[in-house]
């Protein structure tokens, strides 16, 4: 358990000290969450022609409400995480590249949802954005985390049981 | 395959979700008392590292108010005056996590004792990484969001300054959200 958690806090430390490098922020985050920003106004203007996205802000055209997704706010961090621990647990290769991609699915999935929500939010009250951006859906990420890593541990654990 | 060990992990998500309302609406209704002993320890320990500078923290409800002194000069000729700027810090930016954590230990099935005794000790973890987070964030504002005459008095070298940025930045992102489910 203690060889896990410190490997878990070497992986996850050097993978933030890499994300936070301008290299890898030009190159990779600031453009991934650009596709965030225009995946959420594709999907909300299924039904709200309104939406509008440039880079990494969504707007909304009649009430000019806008949003820029920021760092914290695109999964990236919440996937290193669980990248970090996926990568640290003693398992077959195969298993861990099955978990990360399942698992990063899984959490850019739930954060688009946060940003649908918080966007809806933000112009219906400001105190209850403020409430969910800073508090509530940060829980739930991680939370959301923990959960895959704990459904990624027992598939493993079933896949060697039945092995 | 087995059923029952997938389900008890989705038994654990939803007991987490069940109790997780009613952990934010304590740990936000009593704010005002774990913002109190933060505030205290603040102001001590801040004063005492830059007492040129940091005037006092202080507990404002569920806030902390920061006071500097400046010591402002418009001209080599003028007197140079002393002004006071004061910025909120914002200590549940880095506690959300207690009601994470209590939620958690909450939906956990060991004994009731175990999970008191490792609540008590999470929770102190949890306040000493909110400290840190605190006093970084209180750092940033300083040092790179405030005028020159500002952060002048924190002469401290390029590393530092980078440090500060780095120890901002993991506080917020990583330690805090990732303590309570560690």
């Amino acid at each position: 358990m203690n060889r896990f958690f410190i490997g878990f806090l070497v992986i996850v430390i050097s993978l933030f000290v890499v994300e936070a490098t301008t290299v890898a922020q030009q190159s990779a985050v600031v453009p991934f969450t650009s596709g965030i920003a225009t995946t959420v106004a594709s999907i909300l203007q299924l039904f709200d022609p309104q939406v509008g996205a440039h880079e990494t802000m969504i707007w909304d055209k009649e009430s000019e409400f806008a949003v820029t997704i920021e760092e914290g706010c695109n999964g990236v961090e919440a996937s290193l995480v669980l990248i970090a621990a996926i990568t640290a647990f003693p398992a077959l290769w195969r298993q861990k590249l099955i978990g990360i991609a399942v698992g990063v699915f899984t959490v850019q999935a739930l954060n688009l949802v946060r940003v649908i929500t918080l966007f809806y939010l933000g112009q219906w009250s400001e105190v209850a954005f403020e409430w969910a951006h800073l508090y509530l859906w940060q829980a739930l990420i991680m939370l959301d985390v923990l959960i895959v890593f704990l459904y990624w541990l027992h598939w493993i654990s079933s896949s060697k049981q039945t092995r | 395959m087995i059923p029952s060990k997938i389900s008890r992990v989705t038994r654990f998500a939803v007991t987490v979700l069940f109790w997780l309302p009613l952990c934010f609406a304590v740990w936000y209704f009593l704010s005002i008392l774990f913002v109190a002993p933060i505030a205290s320890i603040l102001d001590a320990v801040m004063t005492t590292s830059w007492p040129s500078l940091i005037v006092q923290v202080e507990q404002d409800g569920n806030r902390l108010l920061v006071t500097l002194q400046v010591v402002l000069q418009q001209s080599a000729q003028s007197e140079p005056r002393t002004a006071l700027v004061k910025f909120h810090a914002h200590p549940l930016d880095y506690c959300y996590g207690i009601a994470l954590y209590s939620a958690l230990v909450l939906a956990s099935t060991r004994q009731a004792r175990r999970r008191l005794i490792k609540w008590i000790v999470g929770l102190l973890l949890l306040f000493v990484i909110a400290m840190m987070g605190i006093t970084a964030q209180m750092i940033e504002v300083i040092i790179f969001q405030s005028l020159p005459q500002v952060g002048a008095p924190v002469d401290w070298s390029p590393i530092a300054y980078n440090t500060a940025a780095i120890a901002y930045k993991m506080t917020y992102l990583v330690l805090t959200p990732v303590a309570p489910i560690a």
